[in-house]
């Protein structure tokens, strides 16, 4: 394993690991923890993946670890006030959307496009960070509710109403700036 | 109560987008119950856009799955 070729991979893992954790330290600490790690065991690295890969996949096990240290629960709105707000007004008082949903064509085609999923991780940097946090914690690190639960310290509720409101924002966010765009 | 939260209780037997939507969501990251399972399929069998989110739901996940190098 080339300590250099490892180093390389410093950014982008750091800027996995913001999106996630949303705290520069913790970051910090799980990208070099990554790094360290991933010299320790580079004996055991065989091939079998691209180093990148494998490399990311031990940053998703530091990033769980870190995200049990944090454990910070936070109020459902503290820091998104204008969310409640922002899911209403898709909605008509009918209960019916106030515009439809565009057509995004090929979803295959789309996960294939390097442009969609930068305007992706734009859109994720964007949610605030209670919701990116469940998110990710749910969807990148694929653990299950009750795992997210424990890890965030929210009731099951709250988890499900931050996990809905980061996916309408994060379908908005995408049909405006992405879809709608093109 | 958040306003993103369906009512458990109400048993209004067809459902709209809002909800529609909730239910989405929830199904997603938990097996729903029969009612309401049955209610969404009724619902995205008529409505479009409804079908077009539930896609768009799910692609989101499987792409960021796919965040990596």
């Amino acid at each position: 394993m080339d300590p250099e070729a490892l180093a390389a991979l410093r950014p982008r893992l750091l800027r996995l690991a913001r999106l996630q954790l949303r705290d520069e330290a913790s970051a910090e600490d799980a990208v070099s923890e990554t790094l360290l790690a991933a010299l320790e065991q580079a004996q055991s690295f065989r091939g079998r993946s691209a180093v990148a890969t494998w490399v990311v996949g031990i940053l998703k096990h530091k990033i769980v670890d870190a995200l049990r240290r944090q454990s910070r629960h936070t109020s459902l709105d503290a820091d998104d006030p204008e969310g409640p707000a922002l899911i209403e007004g898709l909605f008509r008082p009918d209960g019916h959307r106030v515009t439809p949903a565009l057509d995004w064509g090929d979803p295959e085609r789309l996960l294939g496009e390097a442009q969609f999923m930068a305007t992706l991780e734009a859109c994720l940097e964007r949610l605030p960070a209670a919701q990116a946090r469940v998110f990710l914690a749910r969807e990148w690190l694929e653990l299950s509710v009750a795992e997210v639960c424990k890890d965030s310290g929210h009731s099951a509720t709250n988890v499900s109403v931050l996990l809905f409101r980061a996916r309408m924002r994060l379908r908005e966010c995408l049909e405006t700036n992405w879809i709608a765009a093109t | 109560m958040s306003g993103d939260e369906l009512d458990r209780r109400d048993l209004t037997p067809w459902l709209d987008c809002r909800r529609a939507h909730a239910l989405m969501s929830r199904r997603l990251d938990e097996p729903l119950d029969i009612v309401s399972a049955w209610r969404l399929r009724w619902h995205l069998s008529l409505c479009e856009s409804c079908r077009r989110v539930r896609e768009q739901l799910g692609l989101l996940g499987r792409a960021t799955r796919n965040l990596g190098p």
